[in-house]
């Protein structure tokens, strides 16, 4: 990829700083995701290890009474906040055929809009979720089974949002001025599906 | 209506055509039609929708099979499955061509992604019957036909997300995919017969004699299953034993397929990263996805669209079979450049209205679903699973899809046997969790 700053090199090196530090909060953000997943496994794994105990005597407790509801807070919080480190690896799937087909003089603009595109959505939703969490903070709304205070997973996904929304900027900013779109070092080999 | 329709199909096709993602594609398209059409506020509906599917207690199972998949993809299952089902598959006509369709089966058991299983089954088969002489089109092919078993064959990430987008039990759908599994299974093998009998040299003489194997040593290579029975043990044992929801069964298969990982040492920092990163990958991409068909799904009810819908297919009186042919044929075209997830997240706020609308039971069309799903995963261009065996062996994809040809075939007619008699999925989820219609 030509860089298309050439010549002014202290506003590329900006770029670059800016770009490093969200591709850092993307990391940490994925990081947590996975502490999530691992903290939703084991919840689940005890909800089966006290269905199993609470056969054999009743001294168990058939289930954890917040478990199912929490699970799913972790899950949809592990969601969100791996959405940044995924966009920036290029794994965020979409049609690509149309790229391929009218590839060289046309990919650069569809790059383009479909980067401000993006960016422009996940930020209004970043926007309305924090917006919701706020409102759901101030009229004080709990959940029905636990009276869970509603807006702490909310704000677990408006902060994950924040956090895609960076990364989408980004990549808009990074699609305008013809940089390269996907950090190469967070692909991993995986099942990928 | 028709305003309203032709604009969701300009915005949906121009943004998804445009390179925008999917999920993203799907949700935008809701916020321009909410927008155009009607003067609610649009952040509150996108967030609250957004809020309800990420706290939906019946999506836990996905992060879970995906994860359980990804401590899979580490294992050596691919080399122990070959190697206990070599000696029996030895038996049929056809020989070890059919340990692609066998272990699929098997490992389809298992993990709930057809990727995973042509990743995992491919891994040995390809290059074994490589070096044993087989001919190499039939083993690709078969391969390629065979992986897709891993969506239809429970448990099942796409059932899942069926389940939860279109509100039927994840348990029923996965009970309703046994039995066109393994008879798609059978069909499967039965072409593998067909091609070898058509053509005796696509079998390498040496392998003619696996017939005289003694007895003992096809008892003894038993034991090669043995990882692979205790994970179906985990998962679909609990599940069936009534010990564990679809979810709990998935927390157990994460652990189990954790332990059969580490006992074979391929646990290390560096594997566990590269779980971590790619397990949150793909829960990330998928929840795009499953975030916009929601969006898009109370979007479309807002403008009143199943309405339409539901009005229109009594009015054109469509034969039930006409429509589902119909249908078929659409999901084909959509299927050679959307990928199986983006085609159901995609489709269904529109066809899931038209389906009841036609009565059809919403088990049955799970079933069909998956169905298309896994023949999108085998069309080009944008073929997955094809796109996955490139990587393996290298072979340009106008090759791979030609001799895949055969067995896409047979999935299609298969396809149209369950839409003449539905029972073929239904009689079994009746049997064991009781009718609910």
């Amino acid at each position: 990829m030509i860089p298309a700053s050439v010549g002014q090199p202290n506003e590329r090196s900006a770029i670059d700083v800016l770009q490093g530090w969200i591709d850092r909060l993307s990391l940490i953000s994925a990081y947590l995701a996975a502490g999530c997943l691992v903290l939703l496994t084991l919840l689940t794994l005890t909800q089966v290890a006290l269905g199993a105990l609470s056969k054999v005597s009743h001294f168990f407790p058939s289930d954890i009474s917040f478990g199912w509801e929490y699970s799913a807070y972790l899950m949809g919080t592990a969601f969100m906040l791996g959405g940044a480190l995924t966009l920036r690896a290029g794994m965020q799937i979409r049609v690509e055929v149309v790229l391929r087909l009218f590839g060289g003089r046309f990919r650069d603009p569809l790059e383009i809009g479909s980067s401000i595109i993006g960016a422009a959505f996940v930020s209004f939703l970043a926007f309305s979720l924090t917006r919701f969490a706020w409102d759901s903070f101030q009229s004080g709304q709990v959940s029905g089974s636990t009276f869970t205070p509603l807006w702490i997973p909310q704000c677990a996904l408006a902060i994950g949002a924040i956090i895609f929304a960076l990364q989408s900027v980004m990549r808009a900013i990074a699609a305008v001025l013809g940089r390269s779109l996907v950090n190469e070092s967070f692909k991993v080999t995986s099942v990928s599906e | 209506m028709t305003y309203v329709f032709i604009t969701m199909l300009l915005a949906l096709f121009g943004l998804l055509g445009g390179g925008v993602g999917i999920g993203i594609s799907l949700a935008s398209t809701a916020v321009i039609m909410l927008g155009v059409f009607t003067d609610i506020p649009i952040g509150k509906l996108i967030a609250q929708q957004s809020f309800n599917i990420l706290s939906n207690a019946d999506l836990v199972a996905l992060p879970l099979f995906i994860l359980m998949g990804e401590f899979l993809f580490r294992t050596n299952l691919s080399k122990t499955l070959f190697n206990g089902l070599a000696p029996w598959a030895g038996l049929l006509p056809g020989r070890l061509l059919h340990v692609n369709v066998l272990a699929s089966s098997i490992f389809a058991s298992i993990s709930g992604s057809s990727a995973a299983t042509t990743q995992v089954v491919g891994k040995m088969t390809i290059t074994e019957l490589k070096r044993r002489g087989y001919g190499e089109d039939v083993a690709i092919g078969s391969l390629a036909g065979s992986g897709t078993l891993g969506f239809l064959i429970p448990p099942s990430t796409v059932m899942i997300i069926y389940g939860v987008l279109a509100e039927e039990s994840v348990l029923r759908l996965f009970t309703a995919g046994w039995i066109p599994g393994l008879l798609l299974g059978l069909s499967l093998m039965g072409m593998i017969v067909f091609l070898t009998w058509r053509n005796p040299d696509l079998i390498p003489e040496s392998e003619r004699n696996l017939r005289h194997l003694p007895l003992s040593d096809r008892i003894a290579a038993l034991k090669e299953l043995a990882p692979a029975m205790f994970l179906i043990i985990c998962v679909i044992g609990s599940m069936y034993a009534g010990l564990a929801t679809p979810t709990e069964a998935a927390s157990l298969g994460v652990l189990g397929a954790f332990a059969v990982a580490k006992r074979q040492g391929s646990i290390t920092w560096e594997t566990i990263r590269a779980i971590a990163v790619g397990t949150v990958q793909s829960c990330s991409m998928m929840g795009m996805i499953i975030v916009g068909a929601t969006i898009l799904g109370s979007a479309t009810a807002v403008l009143g669209i199943p309405d339409a819908i539901t009005q229109l297919v009594t009015e054109l009186q469509l034969s039930p079979f006409g429509l589902i042919i119909l249908l078929m044929a659409m999901y084909l075209v959509l299927g050679m450049f959307l990928e199986g997830f983006s085609m159901i997240a995609t489709t269904l706020p529109v066809v899931l209205p038209l389906i009841t609308a036609a009565g059809f039971d919403k088990v049955w069309f799970g079933v069909f679903l998956v169905l298309v799903v896994e023949m999108a995963q085998i069309t080009p261009p944008v073929a997955f699973n094809l796109s996955i065996i490139q990587g393996m062996t290298g072979i340009p994809m106008g090759r791979l899809w030609r001799v895949t040809l055969p067995f896409l075939g047979t999935m299609i007619v298969f396809t149209m046997l369950l839409a003449i008699f539905p029972q073929i999925v239904l009689w079994f989820p009746d049997l064991v969790l009781g009718v609910t219609r």
